[in-house]
């Protein structure tokens, strides 16, 4: 991943993206995965690598007990 | 027996003291979510995390794919410092690459990040190995 994409997922921060399929590039950002979806719909776009850009001031531990 | 394989994805970090800025990698499996007809367009990237019980989405990914979400029944997970939220149970087919499964996965309106959990995701493979220092996971099915 180059350092230009690496600046992007700072940039980025609690929110959606959307990566081109090879990764070197943002095709787009959004507050949600529904909206992620619509738009990925809207412009034909199939095989985006999508995801939620966790904050980068915080350690993460999910826990999910149901 | 196949195999898929997935290289861990980062995440920004910022260190809290130095203000250094980095990555840390996670493993994260691309996921596509369907509902009857309906599937999801993108990949999504989905953690694996082995101590999650269940599978727990966003429940916007699944209204994304018409799941109704509030349908569902509705139940409360509790998670890192007893935070209790609460989330909607839905019968899923998820696909790993060419790997698809019916499954199930709690839905829920405070959860960004979607995690797979033991139930509906790990005990759908005969193995997952995670190897942390080539970041990479290996899933057979």
């Amino acid at each position: 991943m180059s350092k230009d994409v690496l600046d992007l997922l700072f940039k980025y921060q609690n929110k959606w993206v959307a990566f081109k399929k090879d990764l070197s590039g943002i095709l787009f950002s959004a507050s949600s995965v529904k909206d992620i979806e619509v738009k990925l719909k809207k412009l034909r776009i199939k095989d985006a690598l999508v995801t939620f850009v966790n904050p980068a001031d915080k350690s993460f531990s999910p826990l999910c007990r149901g | 027996m196949p195999r898929l394989s997935y290289i861990y994805f980062p995440d920004p970090y910022e260190n809290p003291v130095t203000k250094e800025r980095s990555v840390v990698y996670r493993p994260y499996i691309l996921v596509r979510l369907c509902n009857g007809h309906k599937i999801s367009r993108g990949l999504v990237n989905c953690l694996l995390d082995s101590g999650s019980d269940r599978n727990l989405f966003p429940a916007g990914w699944g209204e994304s794919v018409d799941i109704n979400i509030k349908k569902g029944k509705e139940l409360s997970i509790l998670g890192i410092g007893g935070i209790e939220i609460k989330a909607y149970r839905h019968k899923v087919k998820l696909y790993v690459s060419d790997y698809n499964f019916e499954s199930e996965v709690d839905f829920s309106y405070s959860q960004n990040k979607p995690l797979l959990g033991r139930d509906g995701f790990f005990n759908r493979f005969d193995e997952i190995i995670f190897n942390q220092n080539k970041k990479l996971v290996l899933l057979s099915y």
